[in-house]
């Protein structure tokens, strides 16, 4: 039936919005904020504007981006690089 | 995939709208009001007749009342006296726990002063919604996400941008809901974008505090330390020692901010040899908060640090929180801030209000019936609850115990009340009903407001008398004919 099929298109788009958007731009923050040449006041600050700023264009790709497959690849191919960024030891 | 771009930003828009809206309603009207929060606070206190204070003398005299009655209170805050707040606000922790009164400016008593929030109320609910913390900001930021997010939504599924902005066609139903909708948007869109973006800042270190912990991995102090260096913190000694006298440190303070003045006095473990006061600057001549910062040693009041902020991004974090609150703002902007912000609370009603005229075909349907009777509720039954604190602040007997907080327990059994009749009354109806209501609030807050000798109360009761015609109006055209719902 195309409605629930419709249903579970929203609500995977619904999460990967909120919950991966969030996730992405949390992970932002934290790589912009270990790689910026500043001091850990100023570098924290940068991060979490730009995360900020982030969130809301996330949440709209997560609806913007036909392709279901495509969108969760994209979502978990920007986590894991930004995750990489994150937690790569220094 | 761009065919689909549009719609699917359509969508978007309307969904993240009608969860988020009616918070956002209360959230953007409690908002607007809190532009003018001394002069509500300063409304809702009719024994404060001076007209002009001296702020170092008020200063003083709070200092001393506090130290005669607040020795125990483990810090005191002071938002100082200024021409458009009369009285020094202080908060301070009494047996109860922490209080915020205005003190006298003269006595620097709370005595003789009415125990009110005043527009306290309004500023705190706009980012805690009474909750308790960290549930209610964290809402709000939340809710701030939102808005920015239904803001772009909206602009990209607005077809014609600029052709619009021209164009109302009343009393065509829906198109001109649309037509409404549309002007209210444009017409202050860099003031709804940088209020929504602006409003998150301010809440950000709650919901994005992973660059943060990513850095400082929980040495909390030393970041607190980093943000301000200038904030100086002590643990108590236990040996007892008086503030040095308190005209000379205000002097020194006053020296080195220059014209801007002293805005801020937080006074850390008084009457303790570990005393420490921080004194920040005004804002008259800065956008960002806190620009200027000096901490004081207590007993001595030797200057212990001293913090100019220039650093570019705390410069930018300060100054996009400034934006939001406004400190900065001369008076032509305050009520510029305060019109984009019913423009920005009517944006967010009429977008509400499309939801179901939209729908109007569906009418039987569970959902269309649930969205209209909470649209009669929070549009309607908001702004009366609101008006309705005025009202109960006049009427409540001066040395009432517990008055301040029999006030907002007043205002939430209103607005839940009107909640309550709009979800049992015919939706058409009730729109009229409570309409009518929220005017003869406003009407009577204008009354109140005699014998109108302070500009407070002067200014107080036209923005009443012209919010009561609006409210007269709505109700009137909502109880026209051929109105489904």
């Amino acid at each position: 039936m195309a409605t629930t099929r419709y249903r579970s298109d929203i609500a995977i788009r619904t999460l990967t919005g909120i919950a991966g958007g969030y996730l992405l731009a949390a992970l932002l923050s934290v790589a912009i904020a270990r790689w910026l040449p500043l001091p850990r006041i100023e570098a924290s600050a940068a991060g979490m504007l730009a995360g900020l700023l982030a969130w809301p264009p996330l949440m709209m790709t997560a609806f913007a981006i036909h392709s279901l497959p495509r969108l969760c690849a994209g979502f978990a191919l920007a986590g894991a690089l930004l995750a990489v960024l994150s937690f790569w030891p220094v | 995939m761009k065919r689909h771009f549009r719609p699917a930003m359509t969508w978007l828009h309307d969904w993240s709208g009608i969860i988020t809206g009616w918070l956002l309603f209360a959230i953007v009207l409690s908002g607007t009001l809190s532009v003018f929060r001394p002069e509500i606070t300063l409304w809702m206190q009719p024994e404060l007749t001076r007209q002009t204070v001296d702020s170092d003398q008020a200063t003083e005299a709070a200092i001393a009342w506090l130290s005669a009655h607040a020795s125990d209170s483990p810090s005191w805050y002071l938002d100082t006296a200024t021409p458009r707040a009369p009285f020094t606000l202080a908060f301070w922790s009494d047996k109860n726990g922490y209080t915020q009164r205005p003190l006298d400016p003269v006595t620097g008593s709370p005595d003789g002063l009415r125990d009110t929030r005043g527009g306290e109320f309004f500023y705190r609910f706009h980012f805690e919604l009474q909750l308790p913390y960290p549930w209610g900001r964290l809402l709000a930021g939340i809710a701030a996400m939102a808005l920015l997010l239904t803001l772009i939504t909206g602009i990209i599924a607005h077809r014609r941008f600029f052709a619009d902005f021209f164009t109302f066609r009343p009393g065509k139903g829906q198109r001109s809901w649309l037509d409404a909708h549309n002007l209210l948007g444009v017409i202050a869109l860099p003031f709804h974008l940088m209020i929504a973006f602006t409003g998150a800042v301010t809440l950000a270190s709650l919901f994005f505090p992973w660059s943060a912990t990513a850095l400082y991995k929980g040495d909390t102090a030393g970041m607190q330390h980093d943000l301000n260096p200038a904030a100086i913190e002590r643990p108590r000694s236990g040996t007892a020692a008086p503030l040095a006298p308190f005209d000379a440190i205000l002097h020194t303070a006053q020296q080195h901010f220059g014209k801007t003045g002293i805005a801020q006095i937080a006074v850390v473990n008084p009457g303790d040899r570990a005393a420490v006061i921080t004194m920040t600057a005004g804002n008259e001549d800065s956008i960002g908060i806190t620009s200027h910062t000096i901490s004081f040693d207590g007993p001595t009041g030797a200057i212990l640090a001293e913090h100019i902020e220039r650093r570019p991004a705390i410069m930018t974090y300060n100054v996009l929180y400034g934006l939001h609150v406004a400190r900065f703002a001369p008076g032509v902007t305050r009520w510029l801030y305060f019109v984009s912000g019913l423009i920005l609370t009517a944006l967010i009603g009429t977008g509400l209000r499309l939801w179901t005229v939209s729908r109007a075909r569906k009418v039987s349907h569970f959902s269309t019936i649930l969205v209209a009777r909470l649209n009669v509720g929070f549009i309607a039954g908001t702004p009366a609850a609101f008006a309705s604190y005025f009202l109960v602040s006049r009427i409540l007997p001066a040395g009432l115990a517990d008055r301040a907080g029999l006030e907002i327990r007043c205002v939430f059994l209103i607005w839940g009340a009107l909640l309550v009749f709009a979800a049992l009354r015919p939706v058409r109806k009730a729109w009229p009903e409570i309409l009518t209501l929220a005017a003869a609030a406003c009407a009577a807050v204008a009354l109140f407001s005699a014998p109108w000798h302070r500009a407070v109360d002067a200014a107080g009761a036209i923005i009443a008398i012209l919010l009561a015609a609006s409210f007269t109006f709505a109700a009137r055209r909502s109880s026209l004919k051929n109105r489904i719902i």
